[in-house]
């Protein structure tokens, strides 16, 4: 060997060493002893564990990589939520997806929307695929994702899309399309829905099968409740309304009217005063015609004619239930507001 | 490697200056030594001659790395690592647990070590024990394991929470 002492660190990684120089030089610093010329130093480094909060402080990312890669994508979720240099970590060795396989039936089946399931295999972890709910759907912000749904929902999307336009070269007033207009005043009316539910509402309920319009009435009647705060008892009071009118018998509606009067459902819940009258609904009966909200009249729970009915009503109340947090109602409020 | 060399021992230096002379089929393991050693052609000489300074690493810790060699120098050579493997951690044999029970200091100085030295089964090994400590834990069991301080604020928190609602468990 001559004698000679033989640099190791050259036949290490550059960013290794760099990352041991970094960190003896922040050792020599806050040493008392930092005085010492940096051949002093090589000899005496070593970690000082009394300055060191986590032991993953001295690890440099390749040898992360190497943990990290023994980690399935919720372990790396949860150490990302650690701190933020583990949040750091996460987003440089979160899960890469592969590819993304959309199990459902699209807008053509909304009624279906709380089984699909998204499938996703990730590029980093080939051996493991996700099922993910659409529910939490919008939760996964990830562009792959974004990417993949958005072409199965294109169609929903150009609905979407020509509701709002519709609405708002439209206006509330002036709408061109009676059924439309119908729609839209009758709801904005009498239960104030964000305005552009009933357009939408309208071109859905084109849909024939009678599942999906019946899951469409839903959300907008989940609309209905978050617009207005009201309970689902209330509501279930206007879709009876609703339903009435829709029947264009004033007699109907109105001995709903009065039912519901006598069974003190407006005592009950005097919110439905402050946008309800029964003068206001005799006047909008009459001016509105007989297949302005199909979607209510095909809904069986709202179609009953009595609110009384207890059996619908639970119905009513699981479904709702079950749409309690549903993603893609969530999207469709956030959208509108 | 001639047999010669495989019979001969090579001197290691710590950072804290204590020698260590180790037989060289056993520090076969570290690539950075095997490499040194045939690059300087310094393989095939008799003389061991002077310590070769490992200087990132104590005494404590070499001691510790050598011992895993020792025991671990007549395993067969592992096959290449395929991408698409899986990464098990369940399959550390019983000697490396018992080895790796050790304070997290000397844990994680391993896993430097091993790294320096480039020892891929000793950096395997200690990185699933890393691994294995943390798979299955919640944040704050996390945190708690190994000291890490919760430095986000609650509205960030919640932030994360919902950026990571798929995974929740």
């Amino acid at each position: 060997m001559d004698g000679k002492m033989v640099p190791i660190q050259y036949f290490t990684s550059s960013s290794f060493d760099d990352e041991i120089r970094r960190r003896r030089r922040k050792y020599v610093s806050e040493s008392s002893e930092s005085d010492e010329d940096e051949e002093d130093v090589e000899k005496i480094f070593f970690f000082d564990w009394k300055t060191i909060d986590s032991p993953f402080d001295i690890l440099p990312m390749e040898m992360k990589t190497i943990i990290f890669q023994y980690f399935d994508p919720e372990d790396i979720t949860r150490f990302g939520k650690c701190s933020k240099s583990c949040q750091k970590l996460f987003k440089a060795f979160r899960p890469k997806i592969k590819s993304v396989k959309y199990r459902g039936n699209g807008i053509s089946r909304l009624a279906s929307f709380r089984n699909c399931m998204i499938e996703v295999e990730f590029h980093n972890y080939p051996e493991r695929r996700y099922k993910i709910e659409v529910e939490s759907l919008k939760s996964v912000n990830w562009a792959e994702i974004e990417r993949s749904f958005a072409r199965k929902m294109s169609r929903r999307d150009e609905m979407i899309e020509s509701a709002r336009r519709y609405l708002e070269t439209m206006g509330t007033t002036k709408l061109s399309n009676p059924r439309g207009a119908r729609s839209n005043v009758l709801l904005t009316k009498i239960a104030k829905v964000p305005l552009s539910t009933g357009p939408i509402l309208q071109k859905l309920s084109n849909r024939r099968k009678p599942k999906c319009r019946r899951t469409i009435a839903i959300e907008i009647l989940k609309n209905i409740i978050e617009h207005n705060k009201l309970s689902i008892e209330s509501i279930s009071i206007e879709a009876s309304i609703n339903e009435s009118r829709n029947m264009r018998n004033i007699d109907i509606y109105s001995e709903n009217l009065k039912k519901l009067k006598l069974n003190g459902y407006f005592t009950k819940h005097p919110q439905l005063n402050k946008f309800l009258s029964i003068e206001d609904l005799e006047m909008e009966n009459l001016k509105l015609g007989s297949e302005h909200l199909p979607l209510i009249k095909s809904n069986k729970l709202v179609m009953h004619r009595t609110v009384m009915d207890k059996e619908l009503y639970e119905e009513f109340f699981e479904e709702m239930e079950r749409w309690k947090d549903c993603w893609e109602f969530e999207r469709i409020r956030d959208d509108w507001r | 490697m001639t047999d010669a060399a495989q019979e001969r021992s090579i001197k290691l230096l710590s950072s804290d200056n204590e020698t260590f002379q180790v037989p060289r089929n056993v520090i076969r393991l570290s690539n950075t030594i095997n490499t040194l050693l045939q690059d300087l052609g310094l393989d095939d000489e008799e003389d061991a001659g002077d310590a070769i300074p490992v200087q990132n690493v104590t005494s404590t810790i070499l001691k510790k790395v050598i011992a895993w060699c020792q025991h671990h120098h007549e395993d067969p050579v592992a096959a290449d690592d395929s991408d698409s493997r899986e990464k098990r951690t369940d399959d550390i044999s019983s000697w490396d647990v018992e080895f790796l029970k050790v304070d997290q200091g000397t844990l994680f100085e391993l896993i430097l070590a091993a790294n320096y030295l480039d020892i891929k089964g000793l950096l395997d090994v200690s990185c699933k024990t890393v691994a294995n400590m943390i798979k299955g834990k919640s944040p704050e069991e996390i945190r708690r394991t190994f000291n890490i301080k919760n430095d986000f604020t609650p509205e960030e928190e919640e932030q994360i929470r919902k950026e990571n609602a798929w995974c929740e468990d």
